[in-house]
Formats: structure tokens, C-alpha cells, sequence
């Protein structure tokens, strides 16, 4: 009838919506296949480019189409760079064509943020480039990240970009601590810190951190993990924070015995690795192990007379080398790495570290009373009480780790197995010379630390065995 | 009688440009009314909501008379300062939340592209930042770890409740803290959650600056953090706007720029006169004019809006001015918008507004600070000389040597402020009345407009949404984006 408007039914909406989809479902399909066919041709023009473009405007995760790109361009730059002047006149500038891919890559990103094949299309383009704007760079990372703090494609082209662009890492650190302050749920930014901070504030040991830094950082993420206790990226960086320092691999033992000779080491090794010297002269040894490459425990059948002086390291630290004489005896020399120092597993704190950790310590401890039910604050509580000291604290380690099991269902094999570790580490911390009893873990097989049991004559496993 | 002249038919006439008549002028002209807004003023807004002027060309004597301000008492310690220009003062400023109706209507209609809004720094409590958000909690320094615990407790608590009526209460959504129930008094639940004394005073505050006294119910209290909440998400860290010269004076332009558009007319600095009734067709009819020196306007109207001084003249608040040589919440907060909420030793409330050079009410360097505590029953006999001071001079300098920590006052303005006007139809009151002593722009100034339009528009159903359907789209888009 005359003036009325028509209101489409649903159905009718259905249909239109459909023929739309169809249609371009029709539009990609014949893109891809023409694309497709003309690269199996090996033609690589400025068409291939403009199809690709099209199409991944649109969807930018057609990792094929922008791999099409690359041969494309580099056909096209390694024409423009042989060209003679008198040829096109299309003067074929490198960093020009290259800018147009930064602009296409940028195009998509607005379409999907986190599209990996357009990130690294735009690290491919500027790898490429003579004369990278880097400044550029650095003002999309900014932008992208005030879009989603937490795009982590983002945040790893960032740390390239900086790293290119020569951004001092204290700047860095600053624009971190700037996203902290917005939103301090964020892996990324914490993440980007502990890559940092051993930049700036580098420890004695290589990729470590200072003392000082470490207390700090522990005050700053506090102070995110009592905010909301939910928020796991600050518990994370926490548990991170209180790690281990990575030592380098050593010799925990060496056992002569039967005329085997058995080697233990802190860190599966590979055996060209083990140096052994026989009265000064390296001995060339064939040396079996349970893996064929890397193994913490390696064997070798050898028959040395008595009296035969044996020494025997690790290729790149030879300062820290046993040494012995063949006698008849079973013959048990303890390495450096032997329960790390202190007999334990996990180095003590140092005189400045521990007031802090006890401080910590403290404040997961009020916290529990407030929530005991917050698994992070139980969990980190444990992982302190380790740093602190982890024989003395053994019981109370147990048994919160006991609690966990409880609070935190869906993990509780996690905590189960990492019981299992410490129990065995406690076990061996707390072993007489010849005895190592293994039978409170009620378990068939050892997990951890397998290595150590040659050290041991008796290794008891359960009570009924 | 060598002026100018002319006789003319309208359908409403607002005795007053006032923030009230001119949203209602606003509404009428876009509704395709013919409308008149006059005013004794030469400048928009009257001295309520409008007047920002350099201070020293203030009359206060004029002010006095116009009745709804008063008691003034001017101090002057530094005259260079005082007679700088650049020094735009009103008389009561206020906060607009970012969550309001009026908010609403200002981007509903697009009036918003005739303002620019700031979003006010930060809000402190005494000496100590409010925390609003997660992330001001975790930065703020005053609270050890385990308070900072218990401060989020309490508002996650607040936060976590869904207080619709109609809805069933479901077992995880509306589920009120432990032990309480709608009707539990706030403040008996506040003081078992343990946080600090400073947090306690802090959520207080909060809460009356927004209408709410702190013996409410746990309903009012979660709806009322819910709010802020809110309005603190809206844009980001901050419940509340500043407009530009302390917010009213710009707000009231913007709607009389709307009215002019739409073929309003407008006589500032002109007097009503010669006002009568006339009966014409049962209808009633008024007739009247406006002078201006010589010149005049007669006209003939259906409705006649006036504001008048209510019968019974109230004190509602004690208000000061300040010109200062630096931002009292130091060097924290270099734009100089900021308020802070205080209270004196008899527990009376103070707000504070810090307006800087960005607020264009300052010359450069320099800040305008307004304070205002509401009349209560124990101060309502006193003077603002009596009641304002210990408070100020607690975070100002009154005496004339440069201090080192506090900032230095440059003049102070100490004044009353009376009960609002009252609308009528100069038949009779149409309950609806100005805006009163509040720090905030309240949703009742636009329930006020509502009434008025109700009477105008001669329609008792006429509603909110009804008005933020026809102001949609006041300002047109701009198609050359």
C-alpha cells in the first residue's frame, strides 16, 4: 500500500543474509584459487599483491597468503635493485614498497589485534627495510597496548622493537610500571619486567638480579597480589621473584664401584660433556645412560688398577673437578652440587634477603586469616617458607600443601607431585652417609632426583618391599 | 522617547536565564514554541548559576539584593593579585557526575560539542587520596597490605550486590554481605569489617556527597556505591566533570545557544515590566514588557515562567572563594582539579573544589578555591566568618609571608548561601525549584525541568525519557567528518 514502510521478516533477513555469505564465501574462494594457481605458475606481480591484500584485509590469518607476499616482493625488489636507469619508470624504491606492507599489516591489525601472520609480516617488512622508522613502531605499540594492555603480540613486538630502536630498558621499565598502575592484571607487563630488570639491575650471576631489586619488586607486587588475591598474574610474578637462581649445571657425584664408574650431574647433560682424566691424560670413554642424549646419570665400565689417579670434571668448568685414587673400596666422592650448599635443595637466604622473606611470610599469614581459603596466598606461603629454609619448615610445607590439595581441587595431582618432590628432596637432605629411606612416600617408583640413588648403599622404598 | 520598539506574540516567556529556565527554554523552542528568556543581567545564568567574573568587579552590594546570596565578607591581601583579571569566579560551582541525566541529555541532544568537560583529578579525603578503583587501591601509600585487603573486602562487598526489587534473589548474584539484609543499617555492618578509621570516613564522605547520610540502609548505600562506581568507570578514574569556569555559567550558554538556534529570543540586562493578566478566548493570557534603557519589547504570552525568592528565606550553606598561589594538594596534582572533603572538629562537612589555569578561572600559577559546608541546626545562628575559617586555615595561609608548606591566600570572599528560588507559573507554584547548595549537579535540577514542561507543555504525563526524546539530536551532526 502506498506509504507504508515494509518491514522485512526475519525470514527474509535470514535469506538476504545467506545470499550475502554466499556470495562472499564465492568471492574468496575464486581469490584463492586464481592467488593459488598463479604462484603454482610461479608469477609473482603487483596482481598477486593486490589479490592477497584484498583478501586479508578481511581475514589477516592466512599465513599462505602473506608467505604469497614475501616471494612477491623479494622477486620485486630483486628487480628494482638490478634494474638499469633507462628501464621502467617505475623507480622501484625498496623502502617505499615496504611501507605499503607496514600500512596493509596496520590495516589488519585494526580487523584482529592478534593476528600472528600480521605481526610478523610487519617484522618481516621492517627486517627488510634500509631505513626502518622505528620511532614509528614504538607509537603503535603505544597505541595498540592503550587499545588491550594485555595483547601479548603486542607486547612481544614491543620488546623487539625496543630492542631495535636501542630504547634504553629503564624507559621500558617505566612504561611497564605504567601499565601496572592502570590495570596490574596484566602477565604481559610482569612479564616484561623480569626480562628487564636483570638489564638494569644485573646480579653476580648472569641473567640474576641485585638483592635490592628483588626486595623491591617483592614490595611492588605485594601490594597487587593483597589488592585482589584473585588476580594470579601478580602471584606468578611472586613466585618467579622468589625462584631459584639458575645455576650452572655441576657434578653432584662420582661412585666407583665394580669397576663402574658412575657420574651424577644437577641438569641432564650430554656425555661429551664429562671429562675424565687418567694420570693426566683424558681418557676416551663410551658412557651409557637411560636417554640416548641428555642424562643427569651417566655410566661407563672401566677397569683401572689401583693407585690410578682419577680426575674428573665438566667441560667448561674444569676449576671444579674430583679427585681421586683408585682403590679397591666402593669409592663415593661428593661434588660441589651435592645438595646444593647447606645440605639443602634450595640455597638459604642471604642476611638481607631473609628479614624480607620473613616479612612476606608475615603478610601471606595475615592474609590466610583473613581468606584462608585463597589458594595463591597458601601456595606462595609455601614456595616462602621453601626459600626460607627448606628442612626447618619441612612439616609446615607438608602440611599446607595437604590443605591445597583440598581448596584447590583441579590441581590437587599438582600438589600431590610436587609433595612427592620436596618429601624426596627431605628425605635425602636428612640421609645418614649410606642410608636413604624413601618409604614415608609410599610411592613404587621415584620421580625425582633419581640421580642420587647410586650415592646411597640402601635405598629403602616401602616398608612392605 | 527616541527607543526602540517593537510588540510581539509569544508562547512562553522565562523571567530568569538560570540553568532551570534555560534547559526548559531549550525544550520548548526545539518543540517548536515560541520562546522569550529575559533577564536583569547582562551576562547568562543569573548569579546561581552563571556570573563567572573577574573578582574585583564584583558588586556585592547588587548581589546581596538580588537575595539568594549574602553576609559577604571580603578580605583582600594582596590587591595586585585581586585585580587580575584573569580570576573568573561563581558562586556556586558544582560537579557534574559523569553518570547523570543531565549528563545524559548533553550527549543525547549533543550539547556536549558546544562544551568541553574535564575530568576532575582526584578526590581526597582529608589529606589522603580516595581510592575508587582497584588500581588506586593498589597504588595508594598510606594503607599497609592486610588494610588494603580489607578495603577491597568492603567494596567488593558493596559491588557484589544486585539490589533489583523485582528480581527473586538468586542464590549467587544478590547475595547481601553476611549476617545483613536490605535494611540493615550501613554503618553498624561498616564498623565490624575492621578498615581503617581514615577508609571508614572516606566511604562516609563519599556517600553524602551524593545525598546519602551515613545511617542509611545497606540498599542505599550499595545503590549509592554502585553509582559511584559507575561514574568512576565511565571514563576512567574519576566520578565527576569540571566544565570550564567552574561548570554552571558554560552549561546555562549551551542551552541558550540550543533556544537560539530554534528561533528563541533573549533580552539580557532588561527588566520585566508592566506584567498582567488579560483573559482572551478562557484562556489565561499575559501581557507585559521588557525594557532595556530606551529600548522595548511588548508581548503577549501564554505561560510566564518567574522565579521568585521563596516566601521563607533560608541559610542552606556557608561558601567560600580563595585566590591561592598553589595547588594545596601539592605537587601531586599539577592540573589543579581536585577536590577533597574535610571535615572540622564539630564533624561539619566541607567539600573543596581546586580549580587551576586549566579550568581557564586562574591566571597561570594561580588557583581559585571553593569551599562550602551545609547550614546545619548547631551553626545555622552563625556567621560564614564564624563557621569557615578554622577549617581553611587549617590547609591556607591568611597571613602575608610566603609559606612554605601551605598555600597562600591572595584575597578570600566569605558569604552565605539562601534557600534556592522557587518556579512558578505566576499563577502559582509549580514546585519545582532552583538548584540548591550541593557540590553536585543533582538528577533533581532535571525532575525540576520535567514539572516546569509538565505545566507548558500542559501535560501531566510528560516524563524524562519524553524530553530526552525530543532534545535528540538538538546539535546536528557534522557530515564533513
Amino acid at each position: 500500500m502506498h506509504g507504508r514502510v515494509k518491514v522485512k521478516t526475519t525470514e527474509q533477513q535470514e535469506r538476504e543474509k545467506k545470499i550475502e555469505r554466499d556470495g562472499k564465501l564465492k568471492a574468496y574462494r575464486k581469490a584463492m584459487s586464481a592467488l593459488l594457481s598463479r604462484r603454482a605458475e610461479g608469477i609473482k606481480d603487483d596482481t598477486q599483491l593486490m589479490v592477497s591484500a584484498q583478501v586479508l584485509q578481511s581475514n589477516p590469518d592466512i599465513s599462505t597468503l602473506w608467505n604469497i607476499r614475501k616471494e612477491v616482493l623479494l622477486h620485486l625488489v630483486d628487480l628494482g635493485s638490478n634494474s638499469t636507469e633507462e628501464a621502467d619508470e617505475k623507480v622501484f624504491e625498496k623502502d617505499a614498497v615496504l611501507l605499503k606492507e607496514l600500512d596493509l599489516t596496520q590495516q589488519c591489525l585494526m580487523t584482529n589485534p592478534k593476528s600472528y601472520g600480521a605481526w610478523h609480516h610487519r617484522t618481516w617488512s621492517l627486517e627488510q627495510m634500509d631505513n626502518p622508522d622505528w620511532n614509528r613502531e614504538l607509537a603503535l605499540c603505544q597505541r595498540y597496548l592503550k587499545l588491550d594492555e594485555r595483547n601479548f603480540h603486542c607486547w612481544d613486538y614491543r620488546k623487539w622493537v625496543a630492542h631495535r630502536a636501542a630504547a634504553s630498558p629503564q624507559s621500558e621499565l617505566d612504561f611497564t610500571m605504567e601499565k601496572i598502575e592502570e590495570n596490574f592484571s596484566n602477565y604481559s607487563a610482569w612479564h616484561y619486567r623480569s626480562k628487564l630488570l636483570p638489564l638494569i639491575f644485573p646480579g653476580s650471576v648472569q641473567d640474576s638480579i641485585q638483592e635490592e631489586t628483588i626486595h623491591s619488586e617483592l614490595d611492588l607486587v605485594q601490594n597487587a597480589a593483597f589488592t585482589d588475591p584473585e588476580d594470579s598474574s601478580a602471584w606468578f610474578y611472586h613466585t618467579w621473584l622468589l625462584g631459584r637462581q639458575a645455576e650452572k649445571s655441576g657434578i653432584i657425584y662420582s661412585l666407583l664401584e665394580n669397576g663402574t664408574l658412575t657420574i651424577s650431574c644437577t641438569e641432564p647433560i650430554e656425555s661429551a660433556k664429562l671429562n675424565v682424566q687418567v694420570n693426566e691424560s683424558t681418557e676416551n670413554l663410551s658412557w651409557e645412560g637411560e636417554e640416548e642424549r641428555f642424562n643427569k646419570l651417566w655410566t661407563t665400565k672401566v677397569s683401572w688398577k689401583e693407585g690410578t689417579k682419577v680426575k674428573i670434571f665438566l667441560s667448561g668448568s674444569e676449576d671444579q673437578y674430583l679427585q681421586f685414587s683408585v682403590d679397591l673400596d666402593r669409592q663415593l666422592l661428593l661434588g660441589e652440587k651435592w645438595k646444593s650448599t647447606n645440605q639443602r635443595f634450595t640455597n638459604l637466604p642471604s642476611q638481607k634477603t631473609k628479614p624480607v622473606l620473613e616479612q612476606a611470610l608475615d603478610n601471606c599469614n595475615q592474609l590466610l586469616e583473613l581468606e584462608p581459603d585463597s589458594k595463591w596466598t597458601l601456595f606462595t606461603k609455601v614456595l616462602i617458607l621453601l626459600a626460607l629454609d627448606s628442612h626447618a619448615n619441612h612439616q609446615e610445607i607438608i602440611t599446607s600443601l595437604r590443605n591445597l590439595t583440598e581448596i584447590d581441587k583441579p590441581r590437587k595431582n599438582f600438589f600431590a607431585d610436587l609433595e612427592c618432590r620436596l618429601r624426596t628432596e627431605h628425605c635425602i637432605e636428612t640421609a645418614d652417609s649410606s642410608t636413604l629411606d624413601l618409604s614415608e612416600l609410599n610411592e613404587t617408583r621415584i620421580q625425582y632426583h633419581k640421580q642420587y640413588l647410586p650415592a646411597f648403599k640402601l635405598v629403602k622404598l616401602s616398608s612392605d618391599k | 522617547m527616541s527607543g526602540f520598539g517593537m510588540t510581539e506574540k509569544f508562547d512562553i516567556v522565562f523571567d530568569g536565564t538560570d540553568l532551570i529556565n534555560s534547559i526548559c527554554a531549550a525544550v520548548a523552542a526545539k518543540a517548536g514554541l515560541k520562546v522569550l528568556q529575559v533577564d536583569e543581567l547582562r551576562v547568562y545564568g543569573g548569579y546561581n548559576d552563571g556570573v563567572h567574573s573577574p573578582v574585583n568587579e564584583i558588586d556585592f552590594t547588587e548581589i546581596e539584593k538580588d537575595g539568594f546570596f549574602g553576609d559577604f565578607d571580603v578580605t583582600v591581601y594582596d590587591e595586585e593579585v585581586f585585580s587580575n583579571r584573569q580570576f573568573l569566579i561563581e558562586f556556586s560551582p558544582a560537579l557534574l557526575p559523569t553518570v547523570s541525566a543531565l549528563t545524559s541529555l548533553l550527549s543525547t541532544s549533543r550539547l556536549s560539542e558546544y562544551l568541553e568537560f574535564r575530568l576532575l583529578s582526584t578526590l581526597y579525603y582529608k589529606d589522603r587520596r580516595i581510592p575508587l578503583r582497584k588500581e588506586d587501591v593498589f597504588s595508594n601509600d598510606s594503607y599497609s597490605l592486610v588494610e588494603k585487603r580489607r578495603i577491597m573486602r568492603v567494596l567488593n562487598a558493596l559491588t557484589s550486590v544486585t539490589t533489583t526489587p523485582s528480581s527473586p534473589r538468586s542464590s549467587t548474584d544478590s547475595r547481601f554481605p553476611e549476617d545483613t539484609n536490605a535494611t540493615t543499617p550501613f554503618a553498624n555492618w561498616l564498623e565490624q569489617q575492621n578498615i581503617p578509621e581514615a577508609f571508614a570516613g572516606v566511604l562516609a564522605c563519599l556517600l553524602k556527597l551524593d545525598g546519602i547520610d551515613s545511617s542509611c540502609s545497606m540498599q542505599d548505600a550499595i545503590e549509592a556505591w554502585k553509582r559511584l562506581r559507575r561514574r568512576v568507570e565511565r571514563f576512567g578514574g574519576s566520578p565527576y566533570l569540571v566544565g570550564p569556569y567552574g561548570c554552571t555559567s558554560e552549561l546555562v550558554q549551551a542551552f541558550c545557544r540550543a533556544t537560539a538556534v530554534q528561533g528563541g529570543t533573549y533580552m539580557l540586562g532588561s527588566l520585566l515590566q508592566d506584567l498582567h493578566q488579560i483573559s482572551n478566548e478562557s484562556q489565561q493570557q499575559w501581557k507585559g514588557k521588557t525594557t532595556k534603557g530606551d529600548d522595548f519589547l511588548e508581548f503577549t504570552t501564554k505561560y510566564l515562567i518567574r522565579k521568585t525568592r521563596p516566601q521563607e528565606r533560608k541559610k542552606e550553606a556557608f561558601r567560600a572563594i580563595l585566590g591561592t598561589d598553589r595547588s594545596v594538594f601539592g605537587n601531586d596534582c599539577p592540573t589543579g582539579l581536585n577536590t577533597c572533603l574535610e571535615c572540622d572538629a564539630e564533624g561539619n562537612e566541607f567539600t573543596i573544589l581546586q580549580l587551576g589555569q586549566e579550568a581557564s578561572v586562574a591566571p597561570s600559577g594561580k588557583y581559585l578555591v571553593y569551599a562550602m559546608t551545609p547550614v546545619n541546626e548547631t551553626n545555622r545562628q552563625k556567621t560564614p566568618s564564624q563557621v569557615l575559617p578554622p577549617v581553611l586555615q587549617k590547609n591556607f595561609n591568611f597571613t602575608d609571608v610566603n609559606s612554605p608548606d601551605t598555600p597562600h591566600v591572595h584575597f578570600s570572599i566569605l558569604y552565605t548561601q539562601y534557600s534556592p528560588a522557587v518556579f512558578s507559573s505566576a499563577v502559582k507554584d509549580i514546585g519545582a525549584h532552583a538548584r540548591g547548595a550541593s557540590p553536585l549537579i543533582s538528577d533533581d535540577l532535571l525532575q525540576s525541568v520535567v514539572t516546569i514542561l509538565q505545566h507548558v507543555f500542559d501535560n501531566a504525563d510528560y516524563s524524562l525519557d519524553d524530553l530526552f526524546e525530543q532534545m535528540k539530536g538538538t546539535v546536528p551532526v557534522d557530515d564533513e567528518n
